[in-house]
């Protein structure tokens, strides 16, 4: 290709825009950001970087971070929230402040607004921009979760970008350092591995792989468990829940002063029964071998799987706070034979790293970030088997199409279901949605070509269409849950909902009003034919002139005309929905689809 | 023959293999164009991986989505596009198999899929030695020593695949490509084995 002029840089520096790198981690998060030419850490109100990623709702009042550690009510506090986001994140399983239900995305998108606050208190203005780190090994559902939450709390979130890159990118930059490097990142919660090319500016990703759920906090569980059985002779099971979480905490603390000292003396309690016991670095290493031990195998495994000879690898760079643990780097050693670079703070340097990026997105750079997506996505075929489409470390963005066609003669609709993972039967990967493309024309087996377009974006977060090549028709998906709303349009919504809001408070109302009424009207969209069958001239008139309304105060930001027309709108389509129930629709039924060579 | 496109913004003509406006410098929506054209690199087998590697990031510094993420939505789709285009083109181009492929295609010749074409009983009876070797062999030491006899044959052929394609012998050059993607298999899979 001719490069025939390279852009030039988007703006001077003086009105340079800021942008907020936040890391959103298991235990703790940091949030940074690049001010014209000066990087600052964000402090909360006790003057911490370190922000413990806790939230307490009591009575009337949420407490976040660093205000619950010396609180009381300490152990009622959520932990961990991020761990959820590999599960069903959508399930209403706690309490708030007022007693009402709210999900683990609705207490993550509080927490997100406590750091915006904190952002904004820190740098004394509005800031809406931002980049959030995701582990790398985190699937499509825990990407799209986490950016809906920052959507939500009103954040624009600019990019998603994968921990260990961003560490990297930190690192590079600041020990201008060139090779290969291999991350080895072990926070609270996750594990990753990558291995990264730095040349001039450039950050390429070879490859990566990790756990989504390994991480320091398993290593605080699975010492405590030890402790308990070795100097109470209990049964870490048997205890309650209560009990269970003290003797983690307490776990995490002893872990943390063995970073420091290799023996000391520690009171321990468990059910009421005090004892002083001798802590010291080898009970500990052999209690958490097995742990240590899977993330050298995964490690070994990326290594093995690309190309790549040890010998052409600069070193490990270690990252994480549980990357502390002197056992880690020894073990490193003993296995690769390789330097490790440890002058980094493993807790900071991924919000550092992910706040210079943002710098960069918004005030243009010659540096470029090239990663790839940690797990193959596709779709199931006959037999349940999966058919990849993006194979797993495909460098992002990417774009690719695999044709299909139908098993029965006569056969009208196909049902998709779209599957991440790396096993080849379907039920033993992540399924991440699916969707049903109808009105195909009956044609025998074989006959009808159906395109399946798979496109991951740079966030790593994945679109999906399909289309019969005959008729043009096309359905398109989004990696969601349930009725929710594409990512997409929620960016749209939260960028439109930045303009003219008096203030936070409000702009998150306007967010709110307008996804639901985006939801709605997307949910009227698909049912248009059957209102068309099934309503009265006036009835369908009544609901069209609402949906009208509907749209057009969407180009508001009235929170209150917004609400008043959903209603509207609900009205409108009561007796539809009345209808459509006594109807009982038959459903459309999808069946297998078969691949074309 | 390629004829010149206009932009979307400022109707100024657009020479093929171009994406960025000379006028406006807005970037363009992607074009039909073969992947050595799009890395801006000789058409030949033989290519320099460090060479390959240099043009793709290049490109990828011009149009990355986070160098748009500034602008509007239908200049970040086209980044988008243009960027998985230039990310497939190099990953097809930096293996040796479907460079092989690409350089048929491009010369008129319609490489036949492997399992229909692959019946040449002299090489099937080289790999099933190859297989059989590497399945005997009770050490480590053994297996590996097996593995570096593959490399070995992998590197011989790569070494005829270039030299057919310098003869224009393109039916030889395509024999050759299968089976030096059944030698890449079965490598593939002894490395899991190891
Ligand atoms: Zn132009």
């Amino acid at each position: 290709m001719n490069l025939i002029k390279i852009k030039e840089p988007m703006s001077s520096k003086n009105d340079a825009k800021i942008c907020l790198g936040i890391d959103f981690g298991t235990t703790n998060s940091v949030c940074s950001v690049k001010v014209k030419d000066k990087f600052q850490f964000i402090l909360d109100d006790n003057g911490k970087t370190l922000i413990p990623t806790l939230i307490l709702y009591s009575e009337k009042t949420k407490k976040f971070g660093n205000q619950i550690i010396k609180n009381e009510s300490y152990f009622n506090s959520i932990f961990s929230i991020k761990r959820n986001f590999t599960k069903d994140f959508d399930k209403k399983i706690y309490d708030d402040e007022n007693g009402a239900k709210i999900s683990s995305m609705e207490v993550s998108k509080d927490f997100f607004i406590y750091l915006k606050n904190l952002c904004e208190k820190n740098l004394n203005q509005n800031v809406f921009d931002c980049v959030i780190t995701v582990p790398a090994y985190f699937d499509e559902k825990a990407r799209s979760g986490i950016m809906r939450a920052a959507f939500m709390a009103g954040l624009r979130v600019r990019r998603l970008i994968n921990e260990p890159t961003a560490a990297a990118f930190a690192y590079g930059l600041e020990k201008k350092k060139k090779g290969i490097f291999f991350v080895y990142d072990l926070g609270g919660g996750t594990f990753d591995v990558s291995l990264l090319k730095l040349s001039d500016g450039i950050f390429k990703v070879i490859a990566t792989s990790g756990d989504p759920n390994l991480g320091g906090d398993d290593f605080d569980i699975l010492y405590a468990k030890w402790l308990v059985k070795k100097y109470f002779k209990i049964d870490f099971d048997s205890l309650n829940n209560r009990e269970k979480l003290k003797l983690v905490k307490k776990s995490k603390l002893i872990k943390e002063k063995l970073f420091e000292t290799q023996t000391f003396n520690e009171k321990l309690k468990v059910n009421e029964c005090v004892k002083e016991i001798e802590i010291n670095i080898k009970d500990f290493n052999k209690a958490i071998n097995n742990l240590i031990d899977s993330t050298i195998k995964i490690s070994l495994e990326l290594l093995n799987e690309v190309d790549v000879e040890i010998n052409k690898i600069e070193g490990f760079v270690l990252v994480g706070g549980s990357s502390r643990m002197k056992c880690i780097s020894e073990k490193i050693k003993e296995n690769f034979e390789t330097t490790i670079f440890d002058d980094v703070n493993p807790d900071l340097v991924v919000s550092k790293g992910a706040a210079l990026h943002g710098y960069e997105l918004l005030n243009g750079s010659d540096n470029v970030l090239l990663d790839v997506t940690p797990l193959s996505l596709g779709i199931e075929t006959m037999g349940g088997l999966m058919e990849k489409i993006i194979s797993r470390n495909t460098p992002i963005p990417a774009i690719k199409e695999q044709t299909f066609t139908t098993h029965e003669n006569g056969q009208t609709a196909i049902k998709f279901l779209i599957l991440q993972g790396e096993r080849e039967t379907s039920s033993n990967n992540r399924k991440l949605g699916e969707f049903i493309l109808s009105n195909i024309q009956p044609k025998p087996a074989g006959i009808p070509r159906i395109t399946v377009m798979f496109s991951l974006d740079a966030d790593g977060i994945l679109f999906v269409t399909a289309k019969d090549e005959e008729t043009g028709i096309q359905n398109k998906l989004s990696v969601k849950t349930n009725d929710d709303l594409d990512l997409n349009d929620m960016r749209k919504i939260v960028e439109s909902s930045i303009e003219n809001a008096k203030d936070d408070i409000h702009q998150r109302m306007v967010i709110e009003a307008k996804v639901k009424a985006k939801s709605f009207l997307n949910e009227i969209e698909s049912v248009k034919k059957d209102i068309e069958l099934l309503c009265s001239k006036n009835d369908i008139n009544d609901i069209e002139d609402n949906v009208n309304l509907l749209k057009k105060s969407l180009e508001t930001n009235d929170c209150d005309m917004i609400n008043q027309n959903i209603e509207k709108l609900n009205k409108a389509t009561e007796s539809f929905a009345q209808k459509r129930i006594e109807n009982d629709f038959s459903q459309v039924i999808g069946k297998d689809v078969d691949k074309i060579d | 023959m390629s004829v010149n496109s206009i932009c979307w913004d400022c109707e100024n003509a657009i020479p093929p293999n171009v994406f960025i406006c000379q006028k406006c410098n807005k970037i363009q929506p992607p074009k039909q164009v073969d992947e050595f054209k799009l890395m801006g690199i000789s058409e030949t087998f033989d290519l320099d991986l460090d060479e390959l590697e240099k043009a793709y990031l290049k490109l990828q510094q011009v149009f990355h989505p986070d160098k748009y993420s500034q602008l509007s939505d239908q200049e970040i789709k086209y980044s988008t596009l243009l960027s998985s285009m230039i990310n497939e083109a190099y990953q097809k181009l930096n293996s040796s198999i479907s460079r092989a492929t690409i350089l048929l295609k491009l010369n008129g010749f319609n490489p036949h899929s492997e399992d229909k074409s692959f019946n040449d009983p002299d090489v099937l009876e080289e790999i099933m030695d190859i297989q059989n070797e590497f399945l005997e062999a009770e050490s480590s030491e053994q297996k590996k020593l097996s593995i570096q006899k593959l490399n070995l044959k992998i590197s011989e052929t790569m070494e005829n695949l270039s030299i057919s394609f310098k003869n224009k012998e393109y039916a030889i050059a395509n024999k050759l490509n299968v089976k030096l993607s059944y030698l890449e298999k079965i490598r593939i899979d002894f490395k899991k084995q190891l």
